[in-house]
């Protein structure tokens, strides 16, 4: 039982190791197929912008209410805008946009893939001499490192501004304490900090996205069975490796 | 040359092939017919190095493709195009580009040459005007076709089909039979096809062999096939129920 439970630990770390270095190897070739990973870029970004807008919005509504609701009676109204900036930018921006991402695009990934490997076409690419790793896994790894820090930018500024809402026009605090908030104590380490590891993310769900891709087998239920599993194993070392990287930066 | 040398591939306690010898000479068509199931997708997957046997080894043109690099693999398999069951077209790029992807890949030529390589393979396997349209748009035997030409582009030494015929009606699978006599004669190409219609192999073959139990059973012309006395063999072509092989559900 636990042998089993052992082994089959370690043939998922190599597996998932392989496939980090099938594209990591790659990464020097990233030029030449910048066409590749633009369109992988693209299709990220589109298919992920509007629900990272809609959620965006109302974590920041919530976030400002919450500040607010909690601390009415004894903090003074200046912290309203530093809450919700610190905790947009420490945690619930790259955290929440990583999660929406592994959902939305790890999914993709692992959809595309899994239907290319079950359909031969993976091994199609490789007896033209193209290398997958560097034809299907590099682009996407790439740009979930590009597109991840890009769209948690965006969801950072769409949440203090969806807080910002909040504040000024139900809480009755006017915009100027509230930006005056904001930029109070600012530390531009949580800001960093924060990118680093939505870049971190992106590349976890580019990873996972292909692995689990590349290891679909079965046919059509094969596919499905490795989506869910793309998404599930991306979200929890998201959140694993937000504790670590909390651990080291902060 | 294709030499196939004492074959041994298992997966986990499936044993597929069992010591399996085979010589392709330059120039002819062999086919490889067996029951599904058998290993015949394998086979070809091994001749290319997709999967490496535990035992035996494939030899290419005198190189043994154990122990080489990835890179040098890669160069070998210039050499060969295959034709995939299920024709294996990328969903994402139009009939051109998966022509050409090779070219765009390897060579980075522009995109008038490749279309103009693109056009004279598509008039090879007979489908003109198609370039533009996308895998979901065609018909199996039009996907059939696609991708031989695709296995053609690059002006392989060998070309290895999986079950050409499979899934086609009877009168495309005998034109998709035709183009595959006529490519080898055209193109002077080594084939090989593996099958389990005893009708195609019998049409294309210079040489059938079959495998049976991870072995070659059987190696002869179409009319040494015909008046075998292998029983094996004679079921196997007869397309009887009853008989020496127990395999198969
Ligand atoms: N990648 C693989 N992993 C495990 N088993 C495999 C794999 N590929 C093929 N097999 C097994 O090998 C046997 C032969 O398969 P295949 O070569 O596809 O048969 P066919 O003669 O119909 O083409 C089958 O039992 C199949 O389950
Ligand atoms: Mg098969």
């Amino acid at each position: 039982m636990i042998i089993t439970a052992i082994k089959s630990f370690l043939s998922y770390v190599g597996g998932v190791f392989i496939i980090l270095i099938e594209g990591v190897k790659n990464f020097h070739r990233a030029p030449k197929s910048y066409k590749l990973i633009l369109s992988q870029i693209l299709s990220m970004g589109i298919s992920s912008l509007p629900i990272v807008i809609l959620v965006s919005v109302f974590a920041g509504m919530v976030t400002a209410y919450q500040a607010v609701f909690q601390t009415k009676a004894y903090v003074p109204e200046l912290y309203v805008g530093m809450g919700v900036a610190k905790a947009v930018l420490i945690e619930l921006g790259p955290m929440l946009t990583g999660l929406i991402v592994a959902g939305r695009v790890s999914s993709s990934i692992a959809a595309e893939l899994g239907t290319m490997r079950v359909t031969e076409q993976i091994d199609a690419l490789e007896i033209m001499g193209i290398d997958p790793g560097r034809y299907l896994v590099m682009p996407r790894i790439f740009a979930g490192i590009i597109i991840l820090p890009v769209l948690t930018i965006i969801a950072e500024s769409i949440m203090i501004f969806g807080g910002m809402l909040v504040t000024v026009l139900d809480i009755d605090i006017s915009l100027s304490i509230f930006l005056r908030g904001v930029r109070t104590n600012f530390v531009a380490l949580e800001l960093w900090g924060g990118l680093i590891k939505s870049v971190i993310f992106g590349f976890l769900i580019g990873l996972m996205g292909c692995y689990h891709g590349f290891r679909a087998k079965g046919g059509a239920e094969g596919v499905g069975q490795a989506t869910t599993r793309a998404v599930v194993s991306s979200m929890v070392l998201i959140l694993i490796s937000d504790y670590f990287i909390a651990k080291w930066v902060f | 040359m294709i030499g196939l040398k004492g074959l041994w591939i298992s997966f986990g306690d499936n044993e597929v092939l069992k010591g399996l010898d085979l010589n392709i000479e330059e120039g002819e068509t062999v086919v490889v017919i067996g029951q599904s199931g058998c290993g015949k997708s394998v086979l070809l997957k091994t001749i290319v190095g997709l999967i490496s046997p535990d035992e035996g080894e494939v030899i290419i043109d005198n190189i043994s493709l154990k122990n080489i690099s990835r890179r040098e693999l890669y160069e070998i398999r210039k050499k060969i195009g295959m034709v995939f069951q299920s024709s294996a077209l990328f969903d994402s790029l139009s009939v051109w580009e998966n022509i050409g992807l090779g070219f765009i890949e390897h060579f980075r030529m522009p995109r008038k040459e490749i279309m103009r390589i693109t056009r004279e393979k598509l008039m090879l396997v007979g489908l003109p005007d198609v370039e533009d349209k996308y895998p979901a748009e065609l018909s199996g035997g039009m996907k059939k076709r696609v991708g031989i030409a695709r296995a053609i582009a690059m002006d392989p030494d060998f070309v290895l089909y999986d079950e050409p015929t499979a899934g086609l009606d009877p009168i495309i699978a005998d034109r998709i039979n035709n183009l595959i006599i006529e490519l080898q004669k055209k193109l002077k190409i080594t084939t090989i096809a593996v099958t389990h219609d005893i009708i195609s192999a019998y049409k294309i073959a210079d040489r059938i062999a079959m495998l049976y139990d991870g072995k070659i059973i059987f190696d002869g012309t179409p009319e040494e096939v015909q008046s075998t006395d292998n029983p094996y063999v004679q079921q196997f072509i007869a397309g009887e129920g009853e008989g020496p092989i127990s395999g198969g559900i």
